[in-house]
């Protein structure tokens, strides 16, 4: 299971009250009929850590070490799109046209 | 022919030995060999040798194939020059043409844009005959776009590269902007048939993008994989997803994508790409030295609480990292200590669960030192630690006890555990510590006096006392609050008819009325009314009225669907009375059992018995003598896969082995070679026998068993090689889990079996097993004495060096293939075990 906080966006300092905000939250931004997957995952997220008894079972007991992404998503939590600029586009061309010979040659085989 | 070597110059590998010159046909063969393993530099040299001796036009094209790999062998490494090279010693060597898109793409690739442009220019026609013309015109479009602006200056102005261009590059730099009205503008002017086709397609996905990111993946997957466009809509479907699949795309994205990526995703400060970089070399499964530096040094960005839990959990399988945390954080209590240590013990492979136990117990002990009490948070964790504790020793004997005392103490800590009580009076109950089971339930009703579940135990606990009254008590209350609560009556119901049972078999005939009268208060419904009819014709017999008898028997049947059912449900109650079944099923009179063995019938029949508890499984065993004739006319019977299946496994539970292989063969003669019945038939056959198998049986089981797993059916599969390990304990074991802890290197069974029949006997039967071959092959290797003293040792539990001294090393050994034996339920509780924190080998 994902990190709970992480999913929620919550310190283990949360109320009960933050917690069921962020939950809302989330459920508004992911309702089951757009992304169910995630949806479930915040379900269980908040299910997990929705009482006081509920947080300190999960502080003794669970073992599990987050994921890279989970880590990098708690620390970039940007939910926001950018633009790229041109530079990147041409530096992808670029990159793109050295490789080409090498799928060319897969598929070739 | 002989000349001077000159000094440095790298000889093929051919080359290197003095020998005779080859023949042609040596020579060519060797070639062959060269180009078709893909050996094209010592290629090259073998057809230029043989070309030297005869122009052969297959040596030429074949020439031509070595230098064609060599140049792509060479631009997969990024030599791009030199693969220009190879390529066009290729069209002088082999006279075939220069222009190719291949060389095209190595003319981009080197910087040479000027020359490719040139050599488009002249080409124009050739390049259109032979069809290639659009797809180079996507390259330039490409090129281009990449900043390459002379891709399009030398081509004539006409050229849909150059005329679509502008518009391109406008929509590239709206876009870039945040300007999507003039980007709009620019993607209209981009014509369908336009170079620039895969780049509008992008530019209308990354629109979509923000909104609609399943939109945009669709509009992505147009662009063909080959298209030079084909890396900016990777990164665009990269940037689609997210969590562990975003990392793991991006793993396999170079760093331009990468970065296209999380500007994308509005990650646009370098820190952020230089934390992803890092991130993303952690791995999936970071090595927890590796994530305690990174956590630590991110702990501000991160959270200091949630940074200083993670770390806590990262000492449970690196315990090196103490020093670490302590220096960021604080000393761990000895709390912490005795907490980690337990979780560590239980993802241990192989927990000792005593071990476990008092771990868990001195971090309770810590807890009470620090006041832990009734509504604190400290007594919180100690409620919880006890009940978890319960949960790890609830399945070890010997230590079910500690769980219950960990579970009653729990809730001096935390009183308002619901599931606790649940859980503490259906053990009592069910060990028959009826005291306990009331005390129990007493608080809880305290606590809990409206709740369902509490209601419910408490009737149980007043029927498994024969305290009907209360129980009827109880079953009002929880009726006032639910009136549809079918479980309750239920449990009344069974409960009175059980004991009216028992009063017609004391004859207490009065007694018995009362408690069908009262049996019939909580009857809804035509089986449960076909129940108390059955049980008052009982009576009625017992009370020597045998046409009452014969009334209520027939009511009875016919509620609970007469056909076998009927009579199953008659000898139940029969037997729930100690009443002679044979006796009551003749003077009830009803019609004679094998007409009633119909379809229908029987199949109504194996699903009622398939669905009774085990508790009842003697009397079942005792009822099924009774319908063994008509289900043997019934085996002819043309029931499903299903159905026969389902017998078959009723078959196998009432321990009806001649029926059972009835059924199955039956089944054979349908579905041929179908494993479940193929296992069915086999272990019926045996049954109870020490017999191994015969070669054909054993043939047919592993056939069966190869089907089974073929088809995903790994019950079977795993029931049929548990058949044959059991049966053959000399062919390697038929896993498909975990094996079972063994007592010795044949197994529990085979255990058993000494006990029963003595160590001797038990060898011969060995020595006479279905696999003769390998028993053969041992004795030749060990004579039979070595043999014997090989059998005898396996058989009493010797371990792997036991077993490899007598055979001088322990490869192929049963025992060897197993994981460690796991300890026995009642091993004894080690003496010297150390629990004080500071000398747990993980500190």
């Amino acid at each position: 299971m994902q990190d709970p906080y992480l999913l929620l966006g919550m310190s283990p300092s949360a109320t009960d009250d933050e917690i069921h905000q962020a939950y809302l939250e989330g459920v508004r931004r992911y309702p089951p009929d757009k992304d169910a997957q995630r949806f479930q995952a915040l379900h269980r997220a908040y299910e997990t850590i929705k009482t006081p008894k509920r947080r300190l079972q999960y502080a003794l007991f669970d073992t599990e070490l987050p994921t890279p992404d989970a880590l990098f998503e708690r620390l970039c939590p940007s939910d926001n799109r950018g633009r790229v600029p041109v530079e990147l586009f041409t530096a992808v061309l670029r990159a793109g046209a050295s490789k080409e010979n090498n799928t060319e040659n897969e598929q070739r085989e | 022919m002989s000349r001077k070597r000159k000094r440095g110059r790298k000889r093929p590998p051919h080359e290197n030995k003095k020998h005779t010159p080859l023949s042609l046909d040596a020579l060519q063969d060797r070639a062959q060999a060269e180009l078709r393993a893909g050996r094209f530099r010592t290629a090259i040299a073998s057809f230029k040798e043989l070309l030297k001796q005869e122009q052969r036009p297959a040596w030429v094209t074949a020439l031509g194939e070595a230098y064609s790999g060599r140049a792509k062998g060479l631009a997969d490494k990024g030599l791009f020059k030199e693969a220009i090279v190879l390529w066009e010693n290729r069209a002088a060597a082999c006279q075939q043409p220069l222009v190719h898109p291949f060389y095209f793409r190595l003319l981009f690739a080197a910087g040479r844009v000027e020359q490719a442009v040139a050599l488009f220019r002249d080409q124009k026609g050739y390049l259109e005959a032979q069809g290639w013309l659009a797809e180079l015109r996507v390259q330039f479009a490409a090129q281009a776009l990449a900043g390459y602006t002379a891709a399009i200056q030398g081509l004539p102005p006409d050229e849909s590269v150059v005329t679509d261009y502008p518009a391109a590059v406008a929509a590239l730099r709206a876009y870039a902007d945040g300007d999507d009205t003039t980007l709009e503008t620019m993607l209209k002017r981009i014509p369908f048939r336009s170079p620039y086709r895969d780049f509008r397609q992008i530019f209308k996905a990354l629109v979509t993008f923000d909104n609609a990111p399943a939109s945009a993946v669709r509009l992505l997957e147009h662009i063909p994989p080959k298209s030079p466009f084909a890396c900016l809509a990777d990164a665009v479907m990269a940037a689609t997803q997210s969590g562990a699949a975003l990392f793991q795309s991006l793993r396999a994205h170079d760093k331009e994508t990468c970065h296209f990526v999380t500007v994308l995703r509005g990650w646009s400060e370098p820190k952020q790409f230089s934390l992803l970089q890092e991130l993303m070399q952690l791995g999936e499964k970071s090595a927890p030295e590796r994530l305690m530096r990174f956590l630590l040094r991110n702990a501000g960005a991160l959270g200091e609480d949630y940074v200083k839990g993670i770390a806590m959990k990262l000492l449970i399988p690196y315990p090196e990292g103490r020093r670490s945390y302590s220096k960021s954080f604080a000393e761990l209590t000895p709390f912490d200590l005795y907490r980690i240590a337990a979780l560590a013990e239980e993802h241990d492979e192989e927990p000792d669960l005593f071990r476990l136990y008092d771990l868990w117990m001195e971090a309770v002990g810590e807890l009470d030192k620090m006041g832990a009490g009734q509504g604190t948070d400290d007594g919180l964790r100690t409620a919880l630690i006890l009940r978890h504790v319960a949960e790890e020793c609830l399945s070890f004997d010997p230590l079910q006890d500690e769980a219950m005392e960990a579970l009653e103490r729990s809730l001096k800590y935390d009183p308002d555990d619901l599931p606790t009580y649940l859980r503490l009076i259906a053990h009592y109950r069910l060990a028959g510590a009826a005291n306990e089971a009331r005390r129990v339930l007493k608080q809880a009703l305290t606590r809990y006096p409206e709740d369902i579940e509490i209601l419910t135990a408490a009737v149980e606990t007043a029927v498994a006392g024969q305290a009907f009254k209360k129980a009827a008590g109880y079953a009002r209350r929880i009726l006032e609050i639910d009136p549809i609560n079918s479980k309750v009556r239920g449990i009344l119901l069974e409960s009175h008819l059980s004991h009216a049972g028992k009063q017609i078999k004391r004859r207490k005939l009065e007694l018995a009325t009362k408690e069908i009268e009262q049996a019939a208060q909580w009857a809804r419904g035509e089986q449960a009314t076909g129940h108390i009819e059955l049980m008052r014709g009982l009576l009625a017999l017992a009370d020597g009225d045998a046409d009452a008898a014969r009334c209520h028997f027939d009511r009875g049947d016919e509620r609970l669907g007469g056909g076998l059912v009927g009579r199953f449900y008659l000898l139940l109650a029969a037997a729930r009375a100690e009443q002679p079944m044979a006796k009551i099923l003749k003077q009830a009179k009803l019609s004679s059992l094998s007409e009633t063995a119909e379809h229908a019938s029987v199949v109504e029949l194996v699903r009622v018995i398939n669905e009774s508890p085990d508790d009842e499984l003697e009397t079942l065993k005792a009822i099924m003598e009774h319908f063994a004739t008509p289900l043997r006319q019934a085996v002819k019977l043309p029931f499903s896969e299903t159905e026969s299946e389902l017998i078959c496994e009723m078959l196998r539970r009432l321990d009806q082995a001649k029926l059972r292989v009835s059924y199955a063969r039956a089944a054979l003669k349908r579905w041929s070679g179908h494993p479940v019945f193929t296992y069915h038939l086999v272990d019926a056959t045996y049954d109870s026998s020490f017999e191994p198998l015969s070669s054909k049986d054993r043939m047919q089981l592993q056939t069966a068993y190869e089907r089974a797993r073929e088809e995903g059916d790994m019950r079977s599969a795993h029931r049929i090689g548990e058949l044959l390990d059991r049966r053959n304990p000399f062919l390697p074991p038929h896993r498909l889990s975990p094996p079972i802890p063994e007592d010795n290197a044949f197994g529990p069974e085979f255990s058993d079996l000494v006990d029963v029949l003595g160590i001797d006997k038990v060898i011969e039967l060995i020595m006479k097993s279905g696999d003769a071959a390998e028993v053969s092959a041992l004795e030749k290797e060990l004579g039979s004495e070595g043999l014997r003293l090989l059998l005898e040792t396996m058989l009493r539990g010797g371990t792997p060096e036991d077993l490899g001294g007598i055979l001088g090393g322990t490869e192929g050994l049963p025992s060897q293939e197993g994981p460690k034996p796991k300890r026995s339920a009642g091993r004894k509780r080690p003496q010297n075990k150390e629990t004080h924190p500071d000398q747990f080998d993980l500190f």
